[in-house]
């Protein structure tokens, strides 16, 4: 029998570590992610979590914790939010090239400066390039099953990335829903046992990795070998939310759909806010407005086909970027675009819309104001130009 | 859909109480989404919560904007954060507040027309701030006239299930009195279809400032100066002179540069800005600060 409890995001992210059976989870607190570490450090204490938690002295040693101990042979939980990451961040670009799998969380908090505690996605999409792979989660149920998918794409032979699950500060990290705990024997049989492949570290047998390569050639070889394996995840990840679907009867696909079938215009985004866009989806739907939202779940491997195939038919799309990217723009909106041009067929007058920057709020008025201004746009068959979500009266 | 906002100060409760309402809501059936909303601050501080209860899936999120009910835990809020409290309210949004004054004066305050009710510290035991938590979630509940005085307890007992049997027990209590004093009201708070629209935003297209302006320094006291810090504190230190040796380790200590010297050179407490960490009294070596209720030192001076 399984459960269905109120959890706030955090406790569901404990739980699916807790679930996926995490041997070590080297762990530094930061807000909004200590819940986290304070839930896995209670149960690990009441002796109802079979695991070890080591608390480091900085993210970038807990992050190089993660990645040797996964390659020493266990399953590795680790989890951090804004600052954390961006300190840890040299081995979260290290750590794709050891071709080791954990799970890490990211609880989205903005960067500084202005310092702030609250939800944007610049964290997170720092570590776009670095070559784990990034889920992103829109309810607190998404976030337990998506730390457990994460493991079994993680561990997959060929892939062997570190994958981080990405939930919002705040609108995910301390905000109760329902969620269905699935029992741990079913996710243990999902997952299997951890796959230590080749590597057994013993003093007759010592290893090194991440090793120097100079003048090019292996450099290039070993850098390439990680995108290609961050490719195949996209096909890799799909298998695995199919298993996962039939086991547990949760569907997560590479992107999520949401009224999209006869759909003239839609919103794009990613992360908790996207619930937000459902609402005003079947707001402006009654209203008489064919819209709908994609919110792509996986930013890499991005799923660039998916979305073109969503997208046709479509003939004004509204991305919104809770980040931004100085001197550029929204850095969803870039990606979004950059899949669409050269792809076949026609494609939609693209809006580029920046709004949630450090937790302010979108309100359902403001997406009225972006269906409007779409609608408007996309009669003309010009391109907005960007815009802030900000009101005069916050200038004052 | 339930939209339901909760006003408070950090330590009152006011995240439990939207805890407990929102599990007596789901044992009840319901989908729900129960959040607080917090700072970087301490007890003390105005905190809210929010809950929202649906018999389908909710996708709306944070903040509560256009509130059906309204739960002002701690009426000084009304005067510290009073925009924020009385936020959106709308032609059904019922107003529940614990609070001394009469109901004209209420009336007079919160000024907006809107069903407005009241318990009074008077009928509830003397140590009900122990018990904000069950009061405000069972009068809450009740008003909904959907939830049941057994899912009800059954919140009560989840939330509160790390304390000691004792003060389960109390709570179980006290939320089983509220929610038969409040029998009268039930069902006056109601369910709203569909999303709520406000107004049209007016988005304005942010100009280039120049950088001295737009880096975020605080450059004069000023900010610290207006926000009346001193309104978080529930026990206040008071300084006897007569005890006081002016050594001013009390004012290398304050933490929030709440205590100056007079021109005797005596310590002066600014209790605009004293928050009541009563860090003082504790360094204090010749036992000159004593700590007073501040709600009995604030009718005291008024």
């Amino acid at each position: 029998m399984t459960r269905q409890v109120l959890l706030t995001g955090n406790a569901a992210a404990a739980w699916g570590a807790r679930l996926s059976s995490a041997d070590y989870i080297p762990a530094f607190p930061i807000t909004p992610q200590t819940e986290i570490i304070e839930t896995l450090s209670e149960w690990i204490n009441n002796g109802e979590m079979d695991s070890h938690l080591t608390m480091f002295e900085s993210e970038h040693s807990m992050i190089t914790a993660a990645g040797s101990a996964a390659t020493a042979g266990v399953r590795v939980f680790t989890a951090t939010s804004s600052q954390g990451l961006m300190f840890g961040m040299e081995m979260i670009f290290a750590l794709p090239g050891w071709r080791v799998p954990f799970v890490l969380v990211n609880v989205s908090r903005g960067l500084a400066s202005p310092i702030t505690l609250e939800c944007d996605h610049n964290d997170i999409l720092a570590a776009r390039d670095s070559g784990c792979i990034q889920i992103h989660c829109s309810t607190c149920q998404e976030i337990l099953d998506s730390v457990i998918i994460g493991y079994k794409i993680s561990e997959n032979k060929e892939i062997r990335l570190p994958v981080i699950v990405n939930l919002d500060g705040f609108y995910l990290s301390f905000t109760r829903e329902a969620v269905e705990i699935p029992e741990h024997h079913e996710v243990s049989q999902y997952l299997g046992e951890y796959n230590q492949m080749n590597d057994h570290y013993s003093s007759s047998a010592p290893q090194a990795r991440g090793l120097i390569v100079l003048g090019g050639s292996q450099y290039s070889y070993f850098r390439y070998q990680a995108h290609l394996a961050n490719l195949k995840a996209l096909d890799v990840y799909k298998e695995a939310a199919e298993e996962f679907a039939i086991q547990f009867g949760r569907n997560y696909s590479v992107i999520e759909s949401y009224r999209t079938d006869d759909a003239e215009y839609c919103f794009i985004m990613i992360g908790s806010f996207s619930t937000k866009a459902k609402s005003a989806v079947d707001h402006l739907r009654s209203e008489g407005l064919k819209i709908g939202l994609i919110r792509p779940r996986l930013i890499r491997p991005f799923p660039s086909e998916e979305l073109n195939i969503l997208l046709s038919g479509i003939k004004g799309a509204a991305v919104i970027d809770q980040n931004i990217s100085f001197g550029k723009g929204g850095i969803l909106y870039t990606e979004i675009t950059s899949a669409l041009y050269g792809a076949h067929g026609s494609y939609p007058v693209t809006g580029s819309f920046i709004g949630g920057l450090g937790g302010r709020d979108i309100t359902i008025d403001e997406f009225i104001v972006i269906a409007g201004e779409m609608r408007e746009y996309t009669k003309k068959g010009i391109q907005p130009r960007t815009r802030l979500l900000f009101t005069g009266d916050e200038l004052e | 859909m339930f939209r339901i906002r909760f006003h408070g100060r950090g330590g009152e409760g006011i995240k439990t109480a939207s805890r407990i309402l929102g599990s007596s809501f789901f044992f009840e059936g319901f989908q729900v989404q129960d959040a607080p909303k917090y700072g970087a601050e301490r007890r003390g501080a105005p905190v809210s919560a929010y809950v929202r209860a649906d018999h389908k899936q909710i996708y709306e999120r944070g903040e509560i904007h256009k509130p059906d009910l309204i739960i002002i835990a701690d009426e000084t809020l009304l005067h510290v954060t009073r925009n924020t409290v009385l936020e959106g309210i709308y032609e059904n949004t019922v107003i529940f507040i614990i609070s001394a004054m009469s109901n004209s004066e209420l009336e007079e305050i919160i000024n907006c027309g809107k069903t407005i009710i009241k318990i009074a510290p008077a009928v509830l035991p003397e140590n009900y701030h122990r018990f904000l938590s069950s009061i405000t979630a069972s009068a809450t509940a009740r008003f909904t006239g959907i939830i049941q005085i057994d899912s009800l307890i059954r919140g009560v007992e989840e939330e509160l299930k790390s304390a000691k049997n004792d003060l389960i027990l109390e709570n179980t209590a006290i939320a089983k009195k509220i929610f038969n004093d409040m029998t009268s009201y039930s069902g006056i708070v109601t369910e709203t279809d569909g999303t709520p629209v406000i107004t049209e935003p007016q988005l304005i297209d942010l100009p280039l400032h120049n950088s001295s302006i737009a880096t975020p320094a605080i450059r004069t006291g000023s900010t610290s100066v207006k926000n009346q810090t001193g309104s978080w504190r529930t026990s206040r230190p008071v300084i006897l002179q007569e005890k006081c040796s002016r050594c001013m380790l009390c004012n290398v200590y304050c933490p929030d540069s709440a205590i100056t010297k007079n021109e005797e050179g005596f310590p002066v407490i600014d209790y605009n800005h004293c928050k009541g960490c009563l860090i003082c009294r504790e360094v204090c070596p010749s036992g000159a600060i004593t700590q007073e209720d501040e709600k009995t030192s604030r009718s005291k001076t008024v």
